[in-house]
């Protein structure tokens, strides 16, 4: 067994990684045909496959689909709106950042979930509510990166603008945001996994449409094949969602501030 | 030779303010930080009170405090503790006590973390809250099952940063041991242990969050006892915001000792920081 | 009989703690006079006050006591510009960007402070970079495109803060050669800040040896070596001479300050 001195070259992942994926479902599916694990407990892959062909096929998992996605672009956006410049605020006025930041905390520490049967009592079962336990899912995330990265900025970038009789507002949006951008865009990615648990969290408890609903609703029926299709289509979508946004997180990975 | 004019730099001038002008420059952060606070639960109360606000919905702070003060005197909000807190710390427990000897293993062996990486990933990429309704029909509706889900939300907090910390031990010291001829075990205990501490102390951050949120969630979706149940009820009912509130308020303040916690842990073993960080928020 | 650049009297920068009746003099008593079109450089160690003298000529500090006179620039236009040590061009800027921007900071129209801006590429050498970004130049070009950005703004005194301080040891010889040929087709008045004696004896017209704790001048030295100084002259006795005298005014620093006016 090798150690770790020598960094991973990409055809080593995919190779290892590639086996990895097939050997766990390879075992996973002999595991069940063998009687060693129960059918019931995960399914198997084999049975997962023709359900998601027989599901895909008809359209039924396709509503649920589009009402999540509904649901999620609908809160995440509004964080994104909201968040970001609030984040800029409090990072950039340091008033703002005493008045609000120990409230804020407080907000932080709270576990969103706990706030989904009041929401639901306000908003009902339908798409408001969802949308907006998916805000405050992602609010947060996206804030504090926000005003993570405004806190960063160099402060000799700061001081280029002010040795050169460059006013406030010219640092700010010549400094300030070009700077943060990478953080932003960091905030987006950790606001967008958030907001893909408040998804399924909302729907799983109090949902009549959507992929959690219909992971429940499966798995009430004990249709565990097509509970795990939906656990694995979410499983999917998130590690898609975060791969795309890491892309653009690199390319902009050059405007972090080197010093402070 | 033009007659030149000057511009004057002047040093500058200290005003001579009254004391209190001084004090509270000094101090304005803590005054606003105060004020920011109290102005919150004063504006809270006072919509409340004049009924700009639903107080059926929404409660205020005083109603808060009164419900939960008559709350503590009945045993059966102490059942619903005892009951909340052995799911939360035995899941909690079991989930780290795997997870870092897990993570270490699947770390050290590079072959093995390479074919575990499309895996890690996943579940990563998972929201837990998915797995609730296939937990419930492994484990039922007692307290088995969201013990499990508090288990699961822990241990992939804690595994992943372990891998990752494992991975990333700095290869100058590995060089060090070995051109020293340092036997594995040798490497293991002095280079990759300390090395890994700040990467599973991050994780435990993330910890904090997760098993709170999943005890809640598993409790919202089986709904037998505890604290959980507690909010949820009170939720659905008419004109018991406050005892809602003070539920949710009560895993706030586990929340931030949660965190607070961490945080010591994590100043603690600040002198063990490798000079390279790559640990994210 | 030179024109005055710059005037300095009694500048004085005391920082006091918050809780406590603790002083630290960072700069206890400075007098300088430096002359148009000169060379100066303010040289010493770390804390002797040289950089934070040079940020209270800038704007960037204020001093606690004390009174600097500089002449005004034509047109209303800045008096001075910083060169920075590191980290100094945005990273999100182009070359040209980043050369206009203390333009830009002035007040100038981005499309304006672009055009007045490419001639000043040229003339540091960076000839066909101007939409390069930073992180496709060396710390040498970076360096030079710092240099440009201050230039851009046609400042009558050019302030440089160890500017060749990040740079390997090559390098930085060629960019003080750079310098001199860009000074001498630029002619601004230059105060020079940095630690190493070799660099500011051949760049300067004159070395204003500063010392540390409390931060003051003791010493203010005039070199005579003829321009156009090519790099060979380090290799000189003349020039090994200044080294050695201004070594020993470092080694064994006056304890009171000392006027290195013209007066």
């Amino acid at each position: 067994m090798r150690r770790l001195i020598r960094p991973y070259t990409t055809a080593e992942r995919v190779v290892y990684g590639l086996i990895g994926f097939v050997v766990v479902v390879g075992l996973w599916e002999a595991a069940v045909q063998g009687g060693l694990m129960q059918r019931s407990l995960l399914s198997t892959p084999s049975r997962i496959w023709s359900v998601a062909v027989t599901d895909f096929g008809t359209g039924v998992i396709w509503r649920h689909i589009f009402v999540s996605f509904q649901e999620f672009a609908l809160g995440f956006a509004a964080s994104l709106v909201i968040g970001i410049p609030l984040g800029l605020a409090i990072g950039w006025f340091p008033r703002v950042d005493h008045l609000l930041s120990a409230l804020l905390a407080g907000l932080n520490a709270t576990p969103n979930v706990a706030l989904i049967p009041i929401i639901v009592v306000i908003w009902g079962l339908g798409l408001e509510s969802k949308v907006v336990v998916v805000f405050l899912s992602a609010f947060f995330a996206v804030m504090v990166t926000t005003y993570t990265g405004i806190r960063a900025i160099a402060r000799r970038h700061l001081d280029i603008t002010r040795s050169f009789g460059g006013s406030r507002w010219l640092a700010f949006r010549t400094v300030a945001i070009p700077s943060t951008v990478p953080f932003m865009i960091s905030g987006t990615r950790i606001g967008a996994g958030r907001a893909l648990v408040g998804v399924v969290s909302a729907e799983i408890l109090a949902a009549n449409a959507g992929l959690g609903f219909y992971i429940s609703q499966t798995a009430t029926f004990l249709d565990t094949a097509r509970a795990m299709l939906g656990i694995i289509f979410f499983g999917i979508i998130g590690l898609v969602i975060g791969e795309v946004i890491r892309v653009l997180e690199r390319r902009f990975d050059a405007w972090r501030p080197q010093i402070h | 030779m033009t007659a030149a004019t000057y511009r004057v730099i002047s040093a500058r001038v200290r005003h001579q303010r009254d004391p209190l002008h001084r004090w509270y420059r000094r101090n304005e952060p803590t005054v606003l930080r105060v004020a920011g606070v109290v102005a919150f639960f004063v504006l809270w109360q006072v919509t409340s009170d004049v009924g700009m606000i639903d107080k059926f919905l929404f409660s205020s702070p005083r109603d808060i405090l009164v419900a939960g003060a008559h709350e503590v005197t009945l045993p059966r909000f102490w059942n619903d503790v005892r009951v909340s807190g052995v799911e939360l710390g035995a899941g909690t427990l079991i989930s780290v006590v795997i997870a870092v000897p897990l993570g270490i293993a699947i770390g050290w062996y590079r072959r093995v973390s390479l074919a575990a990486d499309p895996w890690l990933n996943f579940t990563n990429a998972l929201p837990r809250a998915a797995l609730v309704p296939l937990a419930v029909m492994w484990a039922g509706l007692g307290m088995e099952m969201k013990t499990l889900i508090v288990f699961l939300g822990g241990f992939f907090s804690v595994l992943l940063p372990t891998v990752d910390g494992v991975r990333t031990v700095e290869r100058q010291f590995v060089d060090v041991a070995r051109s020293f001829r340092g036997s594995d075990l040798l490497i293991l205990r002095s280079i990759v242990l300390p090395g890994v501490v700040p990467f599973i102390v991050s994780g435990l951050r993330i910890l904090v969050g997760r098993v709170l949120a999943g005890v809640i969630i598993a409790e919202f979706y089986a709904i037998t006892e505890g604290l959980g149940v507690m909010i949820y009820r009170a939720a659905n009912s008419a004109d018991q915001a406050d005892r809602m509130f003070f539920g949710i308020l009560i895993f706030t303040l586990l929340g931030i000792v949660g965190y607070e916690a961490v945080g010591v842990l994590d100043r603690y073993f600040q002198r063990w920081r490798p000079a390279l960080d790559t640990e994210e928020a | 009989m030179a024109e005055l650049a710059l005037t300095a009297r009694g500048v004085q920068m005391e920082y006091r703690e918050r809780h406590t009746t603790d002083r630290l003099l960072a700069i206890e008593n400075v007098d300088l006079d430096v002359e148009e079109g000169s060379f100066v450089s303010l040289l010493g160690p770390s804390g002797c006050g040289k950089s934070t003298f040079l940020k209270i000529v800038n704007g960037l500090l204020l001093a606690t006591a004390g009174e600097i006179k500089v002449r005004r620039a034509a047109a209303n236009g800045p008096e001075n510009a910083m060169v920075f040590q590191d980290a100094a061009l945005f990273p999100w800027y182009s070359v040209i960007d980043n050369v206009a921007y203390g333009l830009i900071c002035g007040g100038v129209p981005r499309g304006e402070a672009r055009r007045r801006a490419g001639p000043y590429i040229e003339l540091v050498g960076l000839k066909g970079f101007a939409e390069k970004y930073p992180y496709q130049l060396s710390g040498g070009m970076q360096q030079r495109a710092n240099l440009a950005r201050a230039l851009a703004v046609d400042p009558p005194i050019l302030l440089m803060d160890e500017p060749f301080a990040a740079l390997d040891a090559q390098t930085r010889e060629l960019m003080q050669a750079e310098l001199l040929r860009i000074w001498n087709a630029a002619r601004k008045t230059v105060l020079f800040v940095t630690h190493q004696i070799d660099e500011a004896v051949y760049l300067s017209d004159r070395v204003v040896v500063m010392a540390a704790r409390p931060g003051r001048i003791i010493a203010d030295v005039r070199i005579g070596l003829p321009r156009p100084r090519k790099l060979e002259v380090k290799r000189t006795p003349e020039f090994a001479a200044y080294e050695d005298r201004i070594w020993g005014l470092i080694q064994h620093p006056r304890p009171t300050s000392v006027a290195a006016t013209t007066a």
